[in-house]
């Protein structure tokens, strides 16, 4: 029975080490595998009267994705998306130095703070965003008490507000990879920089930077890919006129009640970050 | 027992001095009043065994460290302030920490670069530098295809290219086999002598020191216990670390019984009686005394017959074990009654003396008065 | 070592053991307890008509809230079990009953049935009855008088650029399009895509003033002084303007739609019995008269009116003059495909 049993599973390893993988196997497969599967077989099926679904299959529901009148949602999520990016690797590039060569013995204790908002709930943290951005809010606040406003300014619902709340949730995905990438530059490189006649400067822009680049383009592409399919802060934050990818698709289910569509429409953004993480780990075999 | 040479002044050959430098790591003092004088031109290796301050002091040379106290002087210039990057000191690393991201050619170029030389000299220069470590050709190779032999030879060229005043090697060849690394030992000394750069070598290996040393400045816990050419830290050690960690000595305890103008007499180990001669600048502590005593093995004649040549102190031992090494033989013998487990080593060539099989045989071992050294004070 | 090790696990069995029993002996005498599972929208009922209904029968109530009828529907169509009542606009119930999710009330069960106003009896949208009217309202536009000078009086004003991202709109299709469909006079029957994509225009072009979409939160953004114009429904208006008394509620002069959210009950309800004793309470005069009180709703329920509030009942933005009854309309009811296009134009307009 056993090595029945072992067979079936890819034969040549012991059962034990099946029975090991168990778990995190059976989790996989029930609570992402499967699901998954079940929205692609849905991607094809009809809306029917209400909402209800109707199993007759067909294509469809793709060719309306690709109607130009998404192209504004498309072209603002690729913005956002590209915005946060950025905007992660200009503060996440030193915050990664800091933690890398000067934190000493701190280090630790910021890499838990960089992982705490990951861990709290984010609804929790994007409403309290509200209550620090709105008008009679800490923000606004805090600027009118030193004079530097005399009327608070809505930063509510802007772009503003989007972005802060996409680099804040986004920061460790950029941070985590660049720190990995500057900790494994060898100090004696640096240090042969520096022997040599590179100062501090020259030293980080002729050996640190480039030796540290893996990293970046990790953090971009591992900031970058997740922020594609985002709606919560959109949905919060944000507001409709600035409604992306991931909203469009949460719409088809809560309101539209057009479940075949979205499942159609995530069915693609799935391909989208898969086909890009794909692409990503074959350049980095290169 | 002298202290250990100093200089506290520089004299004018002096091209690298250090001056009372010392350097703690919190509750750790890693490098203790070290004061050291470099030559123009010589090979200087401070050796001694691992946590001992040699990298340290090195790295304080380099100046990655800054020294607690004392100062560093280059050339008559005090740079014990200067960053590492403005000092003419070129370091070669233990793990050669060549630029992965860069070429043979631009690795080497990158320190000339830096002190912008022009282009066209750097062309020049570069494979000059590449032909001196004999790796000709080797301009556009990347780094990580070439094998350990080949990227110290870079990580050499690459310090060398820019014509320091002094090149610093941190243990170069620890990580090469047996081999290669006594070829590179040569090849480095012939490449000193042929650019004429001091270079202050850093190693454990005493056998690598004394290859290519001109002096050897031996460190132990962070102070030097010794500085001096080849030939007197060999024959005139003047503690039991440097007798015992160069080429290795038989340590004895010994009282002074009582002494004259160049001679001592000294009772060996509680046993023997010896008369021994003193070094011109040798003291002996007072009567009564107890001293550290040492005697190379190879200063140990094993005789099977009683036919000693005239002169030598004679004692009467059983040979208790032998020790093959191919170009010699370790011979343990026990010496003394009383402290039976004091095995004293002798060393025999190939084939001078006969070798038993037999254990515990009496033998007579002998030893030229002048080749017992004595050390400083037995405290233990 | 191994001896007291197990000595105290032994030890912990024992005592747990006959703990189980009981344990699982608890949990299933919390099933059987009596008690009504209650789906409602928040600031909807009165703070005591639950506590006294359970005090009255001894059926506990456990009340759970949403701010958002779509996702509510999505919520209990995708199997969400348990609820017993629930509370549906009048628009949703033909979707309800298609996808089989409520059960028709029996007839002849509710004593307190004909405490309804005959208006309600039998309406368009649920002409079976298989569900209960709970309160009714009109859908209208609320501002800060301190912050807008002029009144506003038509559905045009919340088109008006110089309110720019001063203005919110309700987080739903029905209210929206409709607003839409009386500007453009465009008949609630069309099925016309061209019409549609009118409406979806309209909507697209108001979207730079719109700061917020939203049924509940901006509320709170009227309060905060974040919005100074929204659509709104009457009866949360009138809770919010109890906090600020600068708040004002308008019935634009295109007009507007009336309508009622209704009592239902759920398919699969395990506790039917006391869910229609729950209603029957709801009923009453008094009870439902409480409520409308609080929540400063109308109330469908004729029965109740001696004991509605003067104030309200004298108030004809709550309760509008005959002549103005005469004039609200209830939504049309719309088939299948007409409530797509509603959807489907709905959701386009909020991620343009």
């Amino acid at each position: 029975m056993g090595k029945a049993l072992s067979w079936l599973l890819g034969g040549r390893k012991p059962l034990a080490s099946h029975l090991l993988l168990a778990p995190a196997s059976l989790w996989l497969i029930f609570l992402l595998v499967i699901p998954a599967g079940g929205l692609i077989v849905l991607s094809f099926a009809k809306n029917g009267p209400y909402g209800a679904i109707v199993w007759e299959f067909g294509l469809h529901n793709y060719a309306r994705a690709f109607d130009p009148k998404y192209l504004p949602v498309l072209f603002r999520t690729f913005a956002f998306a590209a915005a946060t990016t950025v905007v992660c690797l200009v503060l996440g590039y030193p915050l990664a130095y800091y933690l890398t060569f000067r934190a000493g013995r701190w280090r630790n204790a910021l890499l838990v703070g960089l992982m705490v908002p990951f861990w709290s709930s984010c609804l929790v943290a994007y409403y309290s965003w509200m209550i620090v951005l709105g008008k009679e809010g800490l923000l606004n606040t805090a600027l009118i008490r030193f004079g530097f406003l005399s009327e608070p300014i809505g930063f509510l619902y802007t772009p503003f507000a989007i972005l802060l709340g996409l680099v804040y949730f986004y920061l460790p995905f950029t941070v985590l990879p660049l720190y990995a990438s500057l900790d494994k530059v060898p100090r004696s490189v640096i240090e042969a920089a520096y022997d040599l006649g590179a100062g501090r400067w020259t030293a980080f822009w002729k050996v640190t930077l480039p030796l540290s680049l893996p990293g970046v383009v990790a953090g971009c592409i591992l900031t970058f890919i997740p922020c594609l399919g985002d709606f919560l802060t959109v949905e919060i934050l944000g507001g409709p006129r600035y409604y992306l990818l991931g909203n469009l698709i949460s719409n088809q289910f809560m309101m539209a009640q057009d479940w075949p569509f979205g499942s159609a429409l995530t069915s693609l953004l799935l391909a989208g970050l898969v086909g890009g993480l794909w692409l990503y780990q074959r350049w980095e075999k290169a | 027992m002298d202290p250990p040479e100093s200089a506290a002044s520089p004299a004018p050959a002096d091209y690298l001095c250090l001056s009372g430098v010392s350097k703690s790591y919190g509750p750790l003092t890693v490098v203790r009043d070290v004061s050291l004088a470099v030559a123009r031109g010589e090979i200087l290796t401070i050796l001694g065994p691992s946590g001992c301050g040699k990298t340290t002091t090195l790295r304080i040379i380099a100046g990655f460290e800054s020294p607690d106290g004392g100062r560093v002087r280059l050339s008559g210039a005090d740079v014990t302030d200067t960053p590492a990057y403005d000092r003419d000191v070129h370091t070669v690393f233990q793990h050669y920490a060549l630029f992965p991201h860069l070429s043979v050619a631009d690795n080497i170029a990158f320190g000339m670069r830096m002190d912008k030389v022009p282009e066209d000299e750097i062309k020049k220069r570069v494979p000059e530098a590449l032909a001196m470590v004999k790796l000709s050709g080797f301009e556009s190779r990347r780094i990580q295809s070439m094998s350990g032999g080949q990227m110290q030879r870079v990580a050499l060229a690459r310090a060398i290219a820019g014509r320091p005043a002094v090149l610093l090697l941190d243990e170069p060849l620890g990580a090469l086999d047996l081999k290669l690394r006594k070829e590179m030992q040569l090849e480095l000394k012939g490449l000193q002598r042929r650019l004429g750069i001091a270079f202050i070598y850093v190693t454990h290996d005493q056998e690598e020191a004394m290859t290519m040393s001109d002096r050897i400045a031996v460190f132990n816990h962070g102070r030097i216990e010794q500085v001096g050419t080849p030939g007197e830290i060999y024959e005139m050690p003047k503690t039991s670390f440097v007798a015992d960690f160069i080429g290795g000595a038989n340590i004895f305890s010994a009282k002074v019984l009582r002494g004259e103008p160049g001679r001592a007499h000294l009772l060996l180990e509680d046993e023997h009686e010896l008369n021994v001669p003193l070094d011109a600048n040798e003291s002996l502590p007072g009567i009564g005394a107890r001293v550290k005593v040492a005697i190379r093995p190879e200063r140990v004649k094993v005789f099977y017959k009683d036919e000693l040549p005239f002169g030598l102190i004679r004692f009467d031992a059983i040979l208790k074990d032998t020790v093959f090494l191919g170009d010699a033989c370790q011979i343990y013998l026990q010496m003394f009654k009383k402290n039976p487990e004091r095995l004293t080593i002798a060393w025999a060539g190939g084939d001078r003396y006969a070798v038993h099989d037999d254990m515990d045989v009496p033998v007579i071992a002998a030893v030229d008065p002048e080749d017992v050294y004595i050390l400083e004070r037995d405290n233990g | 070592m191994a001896e007291p090790v197990s000595r105290r696990s032994f030890l912990k069995a024992a005592i747990l053991a006959p703990l189980m029993p009981a344990l699982l002996a608890a949990c299933r005498r919390a099933d059987d307890k009596r008690v009504v599972n209650f789906f409602n929208w928040s600031n909807y009922i009165g703070k005591d008509t639950l506590p006294e209904f359970t005090k009255r029968t001894g059926v506990d109530v456990r009340y759970d809230l949403f701010a958002d009828e779509d996702e509510m529907f999505t919520k209990l169509r995708a199997g969400a079990r348990g609820y017993d009542l629930i509370v549906v606009g009048d628009y949703l119930i033909p979707r309800f009953k298609s996808m089989n999710l409520i059960e028709p009330v029996p007839a002849g069960t509710l004593k307190n049935l004909d405490n309804l106003g005959p208006r309600f009896r039998r309406p368009v949208y649920d002409p079976d009855e298989t569900t209960v009217p709970y309160l009714w309202g009109t859908t209208g536009i609320a501002y800060n008088k301190k912050k807008i000078k002029k009144a506003p009086t038509s559905w045009w004003d919340l088109w008006d650029p110089q309110y720019k991202d001063r203005v919110s709109m309700l987080d739903n299709v029905r209210d929206c399009i409709s607003v839409a469909m009386q500007l453009l006079k465009i008949p609630q029957t069309t099925r016309d895509p061209e019409d549609f994509k009118k409406i979806r225009e309209l909507l697209v072009k108001q979207k730079p003033l719109v700061k917020q979409y939203s049924s509940a939160s901006y509320l709170n953004s009227l309060v905060a002084g974040e919005i100074d114009l929204a659509m709104t429904w009457s009866g949360d208006l009138f809770q919010t303007a109890r906090e600020n008394p600068d708040l004002d509620y308008v019935i634009p002069k295109e007009g507007t739609y009336m309508w009622v959210d209704c009592l239902a009950i759920m398919r699969g309800s395990r506790h039917r019995a006391d869910t229609l004793r729950l209603i029957d309470y709801l009923l009453e005069p008094s009870v439902a008269a409480g409520i409308a009180n609080s929540v400063r709703y109308a109330t469908p329920n004729q029965a109740a009116q001696p004991e509605v509030d003067k104030v309200l009942l004298k108030d004809p933005r709550v309760y509008p003059t005959p002549a103005l009854m005469k004039q609200l309309q209830l939504h049309h009811v719309l088939d299948s495909e007409q409530s797509e296009l509603w959807s489907q134009t709905w959701a386009d307009v909020k991620v343009a």
